[in-house]
């Protein structure tokens, strides 16, 4: 019988622990496993024999650790490894039943952006393990004791892009159900199904009694067998040999709980032994087998949660989009990802659920940038993302690198689109936004409509995509050229829910285009839309207006017990009146006050208040005035008093940005100008710290100048390209670590060679006035100002 | 020794966050200002509800085959501050503890939302570092014998690079999500690894442990 049909059909066993084996045969602690393939075939093949015979259906390779980081010959650790299995399973006489599996483990590195290991390079390195296992007659890929979900992906991708065996994945979860990096098992099974994995579950870490409260989750959303293999409980230390304290019974007992509880697959893992699964098998083998049976949710995931689209309504930031946007646009020419990743935490502080990614303009590189896009966003941002544009390799770069199961906008009805987007759909999972249209344009009728998105479905179908993953957008047409249309849009909706059950899609605010006072028009056809069943809306959470209709919505749907948030939203809005700016005198004696109020807010770092001061004064002085004699000097007050140390960098930084918030005000009536000379900052190749460089960063920029900021982990050609290009005289450089200060002095070496005339500053943890000479630095700054008064005296200021 | 590894973790409620440790790494010296404290409390609440603690420990074998050699089980450390450190113990204990990864997305995402934010984040997050560190340390059993003040890779004559030894002997990546990247920087960053000698005597050991056992003399974290 082919594993698939196995585990299908009936409960199917692993096999259990090897650690605790290999050290009663003399395994020291800290040798490699993997490598008693070679040196110790017989143990391994006594412990694979030993677990065929007491019972388990499928032994897993002594390849945990398997990965080319820690083997120079992978490949003979890999096919030794296999080959023992495939010899026990007939020692054994299992050859009609017993199914071997290729045991893939974490590579124990941590990947970007958390750590430095790139996605691609971690595929590339699980690659290797699997082609050597397809190669070598392995019937299936385990991939286990994952405890990222980021990594959990590349193996998958790995296991996937280069064998046809089954894969199934187990991950790590600890008390609190949740992977070390925080995702929980609905996430994990959005993820992991959405890949396209077949069967999921968890092992290690916990004792069977613990996993039995984190089962019911995966049950609940899973569609694929899940898989239990717990540890037999903690281990201790007894008499110079390790032992766990959930013995043979106890661990029999308790997975007969998990088997009712509707697990499939079960095994051990540490401390438990072919005696534990002998045990297993007999006190479980007589319990009813049956497939899981989960609700019908349409379910995104981000790297931490899901958002159940079928239980919304839920609200999708549309600001991260250029359209109409010219200070977006610039930010996307310069390559400024921050100012995205401020456009993204601002709409999940607002409330938004879900974030729409569009970085598409005609002159740039599109997938290059929706990779960096993806890739930052998901480091500061927990929330999940709809992937938006109509670029088909950007649409892959994206869904490949992002860390969860996400939202596609969008197909159509066209067919070299849905043959473009659905192919991407199926491999990497998502939720695709189906819009109404196809070759015939917009359909005028609701019913038409409704046909668009029958077929769209039925094309879906074909390539194995479930309806639970199709959201149709109905489309909103505005009212200011045929009236009738929002009336349509509604009648699609409702039909759309009635006769194909599929949740519904809308971006609301297209229906007031061309009238003024949108805003009215919005938040009434967004109410109206949400009443005929809308599940989500792409919208502006900025937008009071429809924040308001979302949150009183839920309140009078009986969506919100106690109407407790939306008390909490209300009581949160600002008093009708505008506050009138309100400066507290300044009581810090040790802090040189400023003479007006608006320096006195920049020292005291007041944030609001400095804006609005200077929108105020603005109204009777010139900007340059404002610039020169009040937000310089207060900044001027800061910096010195940071120098004579009675001002501390927090408050520094907070003055900092309250100059900021004014400048910004000053901004606003000025002609756009130059904006100050240009300095290149990069923390260097290798270094993932980039809190100091930010902070020269946020001062430099309050001092008028320029910055190019190239972010962390900057390759030293990166940085000479960023300065032929933008011709900058003057580059600053961070390092915080000595392992790090080599790829400083490179970068200095091979910006002596294609810049010669620009002048380089370093700082950062480790280095002095020596060390930075020594690598050929211009100047080395111990702090920020230092950096601050070097620019000025460079540029002659 | 076995290498039989223990795991230990703790609520984010039950974690003291030494607040004037962080005003200090901040280069705060006197009382900080009211806007200061608003913002240090606001920190610290988001830290508390970003805190994953987990620690791992086991015990290794302590021996000195040459001068300023020291060998924990099999590895070998070359180091005179470590050999002071440790001399007399047999045994030692080796650990790791780590505030997880949401502490690295919080800090990043801080210093997004505002500059300040970031320093004052990191900041707590290093003090609520060192304070689970020596939570995890308290919790050590020594036993009839007695425990050493803990020494960490990279203190005194110590090569950083030793760590990469304790994060494997400790199977850190497995036991509490704790990895180092190439360059040899821990992930997640607000973490510790140390060793703890287990000596049959109470004498207290001429060992310098923290910053009096650094070269760095002006520093400015200097206690």
């Amino acid at each position: 019988m082919h594993i698939l049909d196995k585990i299908k059909t009936s409960r199917t066993y692993f096999d259990g622990g090897t650690g605790t084996w290999l050290q009663q045969r003399g395994l020291r602690p800290g040798e490699l496993p993997e490598r008693w393939n070679l040196t110790h075939p017989q143990e391994i093949l006594a412990l694979h024999r030993a677990y065929f015979e007491a019972g388990a259906d499928i032994v897993t390779t002594n390849t945990f650790g398997a990965n080319p980081l820690k083997y120079d010959d992978l490949e003979d650790v890999i096919e030794s490894g296999i080959r023992l299995a495939q010899e026990a399973r007939k020692q054994a006489g299992r050859e009609a039943d017993g199914y071997v599996a290729f045991d893939i483990g974490p590579l124990g590195r941590m990947l970007r952006p958390l750590g430095d290991l790139p996605f691609e390079e971690a595929v590339s390195l699980f690659a290797r393990g699997v082609q050597a296992a397809q190669r070598c007659g392995a019937d299936v890929i385990l991939i286990e004791t994952m405890n990222d979900a980021y990594e959990t992906k590349a193996a998958v991708l790995a296991a996937k892009e280069n064998s046809r065996l089954p894969v199934f994945v187990t991950n790590v979860y600890d008390e609190s159900g949740k992977l070390m990096t925080g995702a929980n098992p609905a996430a994990m099974v959005a993820l992991l199904e959405g890949l396209g994995v077949d069967a999921l579950g968890m092992n290690c870490s916990l004792g069977p009694k613990q996993m039995l409260g984190v089962l019911p989750e995966l049950v609940r959303h899973a569609h694929v067998p899940v898989i239990v293999s717990p540890n037999a409980g903690l281990p201790r230390s007894e008499n110079g040999q390790t032992v766990y304290d959930v013995d043979e019974a106890g661990f029999a007992e308790a997975m007969a709980e998990i088997a009712r509880g509707g697990a499939c697959i079960l095994g051990g893992c540490c401390g438990t032994t072919p005696e534990y699964i002998r045990r297993m098998v007999e006190a479980t083998k007589d319990i009813p087998f049956a497939l899981p049976s989960p609700a019908e949710e349409t379910l995104i995931s981000s790297y931490t949660h899901t958002v159940d689209l079928s239980n919304g309504p839920v609200l999708i930031g549309e600001r991260i989009n250029p359209t109409g946007k010219k200070k977006f646009k610039q930010a996307l020419r310069e390559h400024n990802i921050g100012y995205l990743l401020d456009e993204g935490i601002r709409q999940e502080e607002k409330g938004a659920h879900v974030l729409d990614v569009n970085v598409g303009l005609p002159e740039i590189d599109e997938p290059a940038l929706m990779a960096d896009a993806v890739t930052e966003l998901q480091a500061v941002i927990s929330l999940p993302l709809q992937i938006d544009t109509v670029d088909p390799v950007a649409m892959e770069r994206a869904l490949r690198l992002y860390n969860g199961k996400a939202m596609v906008n969008s197909v159509n009805g066209k067919e070299h689109v849905m043959r473009e987007v659905f192919p991407l759909v199926k491999k990497y999972g998502g939720v695709v936004v189906a819009l109404t249209i196809d070759e015939d344009g917009i359909p005028d009728t609701a019913q038409g409509r409704v046909a668009v998105a029958e077929k769209i479905l039925a094309r879906a179908a074909e390539y194995g995509i479930p309806k639970r993953d199709i959201v149709v957008d109905p489309l909103a047409m505005t009212i200011s050229s045929d009236t009738e249309s929002a009336n349509v849009t509604l009648e699609a909706i409702r039909l759309l829910k009635e006769k194909l059950g599929v949740c519904t899609s809308l971006g609301v605010s297209n229906i007031s285009f061309g009238l003024p006072r949108r805003e009215i028009v919005n938040a009434t056809f967004f109410a109206m839309a949400l009443q005929t069943g809308l599940d989500c809306a792409i919208m502006n959470p900025d937008s009071q207006d429809m924040m308001q209709v979302y949150y009183s919505f839920n309140a009078l749907r009986g969506r919100d017990a106690n109407c407790a948030r939306y008390i909490e939203y209300a009581s949160a809005l600002p008093a009708k009146t505008a506050a009138a700016a309100d400066v507290k005198a300044v009581s810090a004696a040790s802090v040189e006050k400023g003479s007006s109020p608006l320096q006195q807010a920049i020292v005291k770092g007041l944030h609001d208040q400095a804006h609005a001061l200077a929108k105020e004064i603005l109204k009777t002085r010139q900007p340059l005035d404002v610039i020169n004699e009040e937000i310089v000097p207060a900044l001027d007050i800061v910096g010195r008093g940071f120098e004579r140390k009675t001002v501390f960098l927090p408050q520094l930084l907070m003055a900092a940005e309250a100059a900021k918030a004014a400048f910004e005000a000053v901004k606003a009536v000025l002609p756009a100008g130059s904006g100050g000379e240009k300095i290149v900052l990069a923390t260097v190749q290798g270094d993932i710290h980039d809190i100091g460089k930010n902070i020269v960063r946020v001062l430099l920029e309050n001092y008028g100048f320029h910055v190019i900021d190239l972010g962390r982990d900057v390759a030293p050609q990166t940085v000479c390209d960023a300065v032929l290009r933008e011709n900058v005289r003057l580059v600053g450089l961070s390092a915080l670590m000595t392992t790090t200060v080599p790829a400083m002095a490179e970068t200095i070496r091979m910006l002596r060679d294609c810049a010669p005339d620009t002048k380089v500053v370093v700082g950062g943890a480790v280095l002095t006035n020596e060390y930075a000479k020594q690598i050929g630095a211009d100047c080395y700054a111990k702090d920020a100002m230092e950096t601050v008064r070097y620019a000025e005296q460079f540029f002659g200021r | 020794m076995n290498g039989t590894i223990y795991r230990f973790s703790a609520q984010p409620e039950e974690l003291e966050i030494p607040r004037r440790e962080a005003l200090r790494y901040l280069g705060c010296r006197g009382e900080a200002d009211a806007e200061l404290l608003a913002l240090v409390e606001d920190c610290e609440r988001e830290l508390r509800a970003a805190l994953t603690l987990r620690a791992c420990f086991t015990r290794v074998t302590v021996d000195f085959p040459a001068e300023n050699i020291i060998k924990l089980d099999e590895y070998e450390i070359e180091s005179r501050s470590l050999a002071l450190n440790l001399r007399g113990c047999g045994e030692a204990y080796l650990f790791a503890s780590t505030l997880g990864a949401g502490v690295d997305r919080l800090i990043a995402r801080a210093g997004r939302i505002s500059a300040a934010r970031g320093v004052v984040t990191d900041a707590l997050a290093s003090a609520a570092a060192e304070s689970w560190c020596a939570q995890v340390n308290a919790k050590l059993d020594a036993g009839e014998l007695f425990l050493r003040p803990r020494y960490s890779p990279g203190y005194g004559d110590t090569a950083l690079e030793h760590q990469v030894f304790f994060l494997k002997r400790l199977d850190t990546a497995r036991q509490i999500g704790l990895s180092v990247t190439a360059a040899g920087m821990m992930t997640p960053v607000k973490s510790v690894t140390a060793v703890a000698g287990l000596s049959p005597t109470p004498v207290r050991c001429k060992a310098q442990t923290g910053c009096a056992v650094c070269g760095l003399a002006d520093c400015p974290y200097r206690k």
